[in-house]
């Protein structure tokens, strides 16, 4: 594949050259520069979660109608002119760059690690930044996260392409920067490496970098404390629970949490045919602009809809609204997050997931305490619910249980967090058949259930490994010759080929043994009757394709054919095979804290 | 692996009337049509006449083992051939062939193959069991002098 990379470039091409050439080429300069980039990469990503911040909270200030300061002019009745104006704003974006306009979300940031390396122009990600602020700044309810996720990735992705001290290394970038950037919004470090390793590499971290991950986050998230301070996003009542004794309340909650994300999950897909198939909408204002009209309508009673939905929490878990008012909420929130997402608006669905949670726990809660009598307290409910939500819609359980026990600074609750979290994953990803991540981009035709596997002898090709030097004799030729010719072969078995020289198979002294065995059978066989047919492999398949062959037949060597799929051309032996995958074996041990491994790296040393 | 015997059948046994050996071979290989040891045996056929063309399995004693490992053959199985006349195989030492042994195997099934057809040799390498099979009037006959060895 041609190498990608961004047009804005050429200045700083030599740069990176002169780097890469002066300081980037021993293992040692290697571990240095990457350790050294990741910070680079913290703080910018730090700094861009900063902006991001102020640049959110500036608009809330300006127009959130349950904030002070409604811009000038415009009288909280007319709030619901605002979502109507950034759908406007985001519409028109969308209309002039509908290229752009399509890599949308985290599964984007997804698809850009596997299939283009991790390559992310700028202006997607300058793009999906101005859109998510004007998206989320004008009140339509999606998350911060989802942003500053392919922010953070953009950066990480722009870096690599600028500093380039190995080409796979774009990818571990691209994930660090999301990590980094997560970790920053939300002050959770921990929580944004599960991200970047959950979400980003979708578990399979074998070939990239943790220690990036880490030291980006770490970096971002000193940046974002440094400048907007430690307070913890959500301020948490006393509460008091029995682990022991709720225990059956918690388990209920988990699977409810599991079965709310499937509602969502459903809602979704509703919307999504309502448009695409019912109505056929397809022009963008015609997509949004009725939506946020009637959001804005709603917004001038529930004003707690606006924006991410954070002092929406706070008010619940300080008793702030009554259970039926919640009620409402809930169901308002979810028709509205997936009416918004599939209508064309920029955002995540971590923070709705938080708020759902919330929400969800606490009417759990409250609706069996006044059912059964019970005493359940609901801060805790909804607490541990945010983690249901947020692992059952996102299909992220780890870094659920992470974000929200850095989000709530609270150990306590720890224990049914973490049950809770997993049991509504289980349900959903049973109900679904799989994470909406892996859904989505199997949609797009990319398959990520094998993405766990380490394939080091994909890296390698049967070109680079094979022998051009090998035996062949005539199907014709008897028992007796071809006995000669196997105890003078070079590799202890030889090709047979037909009247016009193309391959027929192989035969090896293992396979003569049983005919040795019996004088008899001298006289009565020829080579034709001795061979095994093999598949044979082409000089650019990957040896891991001649392995699954060599062991499926179990034999020792491999023919090597030509384009023709009957000429050969050579030979690949096991005992290569073997000293090849030592080699990247022990190069991979070394290299997978570090970046992913490249075979022809290893041969240049 | 099986007892040896396991791989034919009665219904494999046959008084061959042809007078070539090619012509011995077809009718013998026709043996396995409408069984489940070949699911083509015209293929089954042209593969054991190519091979023969290439050597002669006349391997002396008035014995031949006609064989083929083909993709056609879902089951090992041999056929027993018996002429009384005789047939002229171009064999090793020039004698005709009395008794026709045809091993049918499967692409993938060598070393069953092998193993066989060696044990198919150690038994008519016995003179006595030799004289037995082609002189028994019955195809059961045959099949307890093979089984008693």
């Amino acid at each position: 594949m041609k190498e990608q990379i961004d047009p804005y470039l050429s200045f700083f091409s030599n740069l990176r050259r002169w780097i890469q050439d002066s300081y980037l080429e021993s293992d040692i300069s290697r571990y240095v520069a990457q350790i050294f980039f990741a910070m680079i990469l913290g703080v910018l990503a730090g700094l861009g979660a900063v902006l991001f911040h102020f640049l959110l909270e500036y608009m809330r200030v300006l127009f959130d109608p349950g904030h002070q300061g409604v811009v000038s002019g415009i009288s909280r009745d007319m709030v619901f002119l605002v979502p109507v104006a950034g759908a406007v704003i985001i519409g028109a974006t969308t209309w002039m760059f509908p290229s752009l306009s399509r890599e949308r979300g985290v599964v984007n940031v997804i698809k850009s690690l596997i299939i283009k390396k991790g390559f992310i122009p700028l202006k997607v990600t300058v793009f999906h930044l101005f859109n998510s602020i004007i998206t989320i700044g004008t009140g339509i309810p999606l998350g911060p996260e989802g942003p500053a996720a392919k922010m953070g990735s953009g950066i990480g992705s722009f870096m690599s392409q600028v500093f380039r001290p190995k080409s796979d290394n774009m990818k571990m970038y691209t994930a660090a920067g999301a990590a980094a950037d997560i970790s920053a919004v939300f002050n959770a470090p921990i929580a944004g490496v599960f991200f970047g390793i959950e979400v980003i590499l979708l578990n399979d971290l074998k070939n990239e970098a943790l220690s990036s991950l880490i030291i980006s986050s770490v970096v971002a998230d000193i940046i974002s404390r440094a400048v907007l301070g430690n307070e913890a996003l959500f301020k948490i009542p006393e509460y008091t629970f029995e682990v022991v004794t709720d225990f059956p309340y918690f388990l209920l909650l988990g699977i409810g949490c599991g079965f709310i994300s499937i509602l969502f999950f459903f809602f979704s897909k509703l919307i999504k045919k309502l448009f695409d198939e019912k109505l056929k909408v397809r022009n963008i204002y015609a997509r949004l602009i009725p939506i946020a009209l009637v959001f804005g309508v709603v917004l001038i009673k529930y004003n707690e809809l606006y924006g991410t939905g954070y002092s929406m929490i706070n008010s619940i878990l300080n008793y702030e609204y009554t259970v039926t008012t919640i009620c409402v909420l809930l169901v308002l929130k979810i028709i509205f997050l997936a009416a918004f997402l599939h209508a064309g608006a920029y955002g995540g669905l971590f923070a709705p997931s938080l708020g759902i949670g919330v929400m969800s726990g606490f009417i759990f809660a409250s609706g069996l305490n006044y059912l059964f009598n019970l005493s359940l307290d609901p801060v805790v409910f909804a607490l541990v619910a945010m983690g249901g939500l947020l692992a059952g819609i996102n299909s992220i359980p780890l870094t659920s249980i992470m974000l929200v026990f850095e989000l709530t600074n609270d150990y306590r609750f720890i224990l049914p967090l973490m049950l809770v979290s997993i049991m509504a994953y289980i349900v959903v990803v049973y109900v679904n058949k799989g994470t909406i991540y892996a859904s989505e981009l199997m949609e797009e035709g990319i398959d990520v259930s094998m993405m766990g596997e380490v394939d080091l002898l994909g890296q390698v090709k049967v070109k680079d490994l094979m022998k051009k030097d090998f035996d062949t004799v005539s199907y014709r030729v008897p028992f007796q010759d071809l006995l000669q010719e196997l105890l003078r072969s070079r590799y202890g078995d030889v090709n047979v080929v037909d009247d016009r020289q193309r391959l027929m198979g192989v035969v090896s002294l293992k396979e003569v043994r049983q005919a040795l065995i019996n004088n008899e059978l001298v006289d009565l066989l020829i080579a034709g009757d001795l061979i095994i047919t093999v598949p044979a492999v082409t000089a650019d398949d990957q040896v891991s394709v001649a392995v699954q062959k060599i062991e499926k037949y179990d034999i020792e060597n491999i023919p090597v054919v030509a384009e023709d799929g009957y000429t050969i051309i050579g030979m690949l032996r096991h005992q290569d095979i073997l000293q090849a995958y030592s080699t990247l074996l022990e190069a991979w041990e070394t290299d997978r804290f570090l970046s992913s491994y490249s075979f022809d790296r290893k041969k240049d040393k | 692996m099986k007892n040896f015997i396991e791989y034919t059948d009665i219904h494999y046994i046959k008084d061959i009337t042809s007078k070539n050996k090619f012509d011995a071979i077809e009718e013998l290989a026709r043996v396995f049509e409408g069984s489940d040891v070949c699911s083509d045996v015209d293929e089954l056929v042209r593969a054991l006449k190519e091979r023969e063309e290439i050597m002669t399995t006349g391997i002396g004693f008035g014995i031949a083992v006609p064989h083929a490992k083909i993709r056609a053959v879902n089951k090992i199985a041999f056929a027993i051939g018996i002429s009384r006349k005789g047939i002229e195989f171009d064999s090793i030492d020039g004698n005709p062939v009395n008794l026709i042994i045809l091993v049918a195997a499967g692409e993938r099934q060598h070393k069953e193959y092998l193993k066989l057809l060696s044990q198919i040799m150690g038994l008519l390498r016995d003179e006595n069991i030799r004289k037995q099979v082609i002189g028994a009037k019955k195809p059961e006959k045959i099949l307890e002098i093979m089984n008693n060895k």
